[in-house]
């Protein structure tokens, strides 16, 4: 049974997912929605309720009924010939993504996450009634074209004040480059002048006085937290902001908050979440939902780069291992829990057993670490290794692509 | 709430695409105020510099990107960090996760 990864050509979260399933022996096979129709084929018949057939490129095939689960991790859009007018590619397009969206998207397998489900989550309003449903805490909101609605909200809103953020993407193509509009806080001279308020929606929230941000994700029945700490007024409005100022730790999460969290993935159908949270007690409560985006396994490897902690430690790699350290010892024992195809964990010991030994030779504590060994795990006392490296994958093994279409011909 | 039976997005929104690497850059002029939707009044520029990406290419073989002699572009230390555009976000730097387009088709397909 194959794994189906739909996932842009330059995407290195996907590349790294390859790796580790093709480590695991898992077959993968791997296209963009943008080969499609000139570089992807797709024959697809309807057979006692569901659809069989096959999924092609030039160089492998999987069939459908092969497929046990599908990585919908934003394909790129379909490509038709230069020579087509744009009503006809518009006709194309649609046909191709009712078609082979509509093919691929019924099909009775595991997706991360289904599109349909995806689509709906994409509203922002509706993560916000999902969220406050299950009981987190959602700042007050305005959505409105209505300038005067914006004067009433902001006076409600007191000296605690009012941000306005996009409902959706906070960036555009414009004067041949991207410009961006990150969350801002209202000040007099907005709410002067609100020309353009009533052309679209748009979104007010009032203030949140936070002590920190966290980002929560969320994996089928795996849920991590990993703080966001803003070294700068600008970060501390929106960490996006200022990136080189934040600093992060992965931490424990409130049982509500845990509870809250699966609640919303269960009311959206979706097997992976990433939830914005603002921390306003130094108790690290209550959470305050800000929204849910987005996110991948490359962001908690950087989270993991930059932590370096003593206290509970996560580390993964790009190869999609991952090991959890506790904090405490028992009797001198740490707690580890890992998974995948390397040995994180040992790889940090065998690393700082090699800078103690070094360290002991040269006779300070203070020497700089010595140069990287084979292990691939650096130098450094117990922080994150560099990535897992995999060998070289040899054709014919596991990526190449499942058993084939033995129903119908290909 | 039951979102399966009860969906908002429109059905060509369900099968939701993002957008494709090398489409030109816009370059639209904003509009005064009055007819630009207030949101984009704030529009400013991105505060980083877009990444570099080394020549890439796509190895069907290996199923991942690598960079002219070979290596996959995951290997390369130097290699980029995040993904060139929201399509593949990673919520990592900047402004890889700010232009998340959700329905880029039917409504924009492009010519190859």
């Amino acid at each position: 049974m194959t794994v189906l990864i739909l996932a842009a050509e330059r995407d290195l979260g996907a590349d790294a997912m390859v790796r580790a399933l093709d480590k695991r022996g898992v077959p993968v096979f791997r296209a963009d929605a943008g080969w499609f129709p000139q570089r992807l084929t797709l024959d697809a018949e309807l057979r006692d309720g569901r659809w069989v057939g096959c999924l092609a490129t030039a160089r492998r095939e999987v069939a459908l009924q092969d497929v046990r689960s599908v990585w919908y991790r934003s394909p790129s859009a379909f490509r038709f010939p230069d020579a087509m007018s744009h009503v006809e590619r518009r006709h194309a397009g649609h046909e191709a993504k009712l078609g082979l969206g509509g093919v691929l998207s019924s099909l009775p397998v595991l997706w991360v996450n289904q599109p349909g489900r995806h689509a709906d989550a994409g509203h922002k309003p509706r993560q916000l009634v999902a969220a406050a449903r299950a009981g987190l805490d959602v700042a007050s909101t305005l959505v409105t074209n209505e300038p005067a609605a914006v004067h009433r909200f902001a006076t409600q809103s007191g000296p605690a004040g009012v941000v306005t953020k996009m409902l959706g993407a906070p960036a555009i193509d414009e004067q041949g480059g991207r410009r961006i509009a990150l969350t801002e806080r209202l000040i007099p001279s907005h709410l002067e002048d609100l020309r353009g308020v009533e052309l679209t929606a748009h979104q007010f929230q009032q203030w949140t006085s936070k002590r920190e941000e966290a980002r929560v994700i969320v994996i089928g029945s795996h849920v991590y937290g990993v703080a966001i700490r803003a070294g700068s007024d600008a970060a501390r409005v929106d960490w996006r902001a200022h990136y080189d100022s934040l600093s992060y730790a992965h931490i424990p999460l409130p049982d509500d908050v845990e509870r809250g969290v699966r609640a919303v993935m269960d009311q959206l159908n979706l097997v992976y979440g990433a939830f914005d949270f603002v921390i306003t007690r130094r108790d690290g409560g209550p959470f305050s939902k800000s929204t849910r985006e987005a996110s991948s396994a490359g962001w908690k490897r950087k989270l993991d780069e930059q932590t370096g902690r003593p206290g509970n430690v996560l580390l993964t790699s790009s190869d999609g291992s991952w090991c959890e350290v506790s904090a405490h010892t028992d009797g001198g024992t740490r707690q580890v829990w890992e998974a995948g195809p390397s040995p994180l964990w040992h790889a940090v010991e065998t690393a700082y057993g090699l800078w103690t030994s070094w360290r002991d030779q040269v006779g300070t504590a203070s020497a700089s670490p010595p140069p990287p060994t084979d292990s691939g795990s650096g130098s450094t006392p117990p922080t994150a290794p560099t990535p897992g490296r995999c060998p070289e994958r040899k054709p014919g093994t596991a990526s190449d692509g499942g058993a084939g279409c033995p129903s119908i011909t290909c | 709430m039951t979102t399966c039976d009860d969906p908002l997005a429109p059905a060509g929104a369900q099968f939701s695409l993002g957008r494709p690497d090398n489409v030109a850059p816009s370059w639209d002029e904003p509009s005064p105020p009055g007819i630009r939707p207030w949101g984009l009044r704030r529009m400013g520029p991105v505060m980083r510099p877009r990444q570099q990406w080394p020549a890439w290419g796509y190895d069907q073989e290996r199923q991942l990107c690598t960079g002219p002699d070979g290596v996959a572009l995951l290997d390369l230390a130097s290699g980029p960090s995040t993904a060139p555009t929201t399509q593949n976000v990673d919520g990592e730097d900047p402004p890889s996760s700010e232009d998340w387009i959700n329905d880029y088709t039917p409504d924009e397909p492009v010519p190859t």
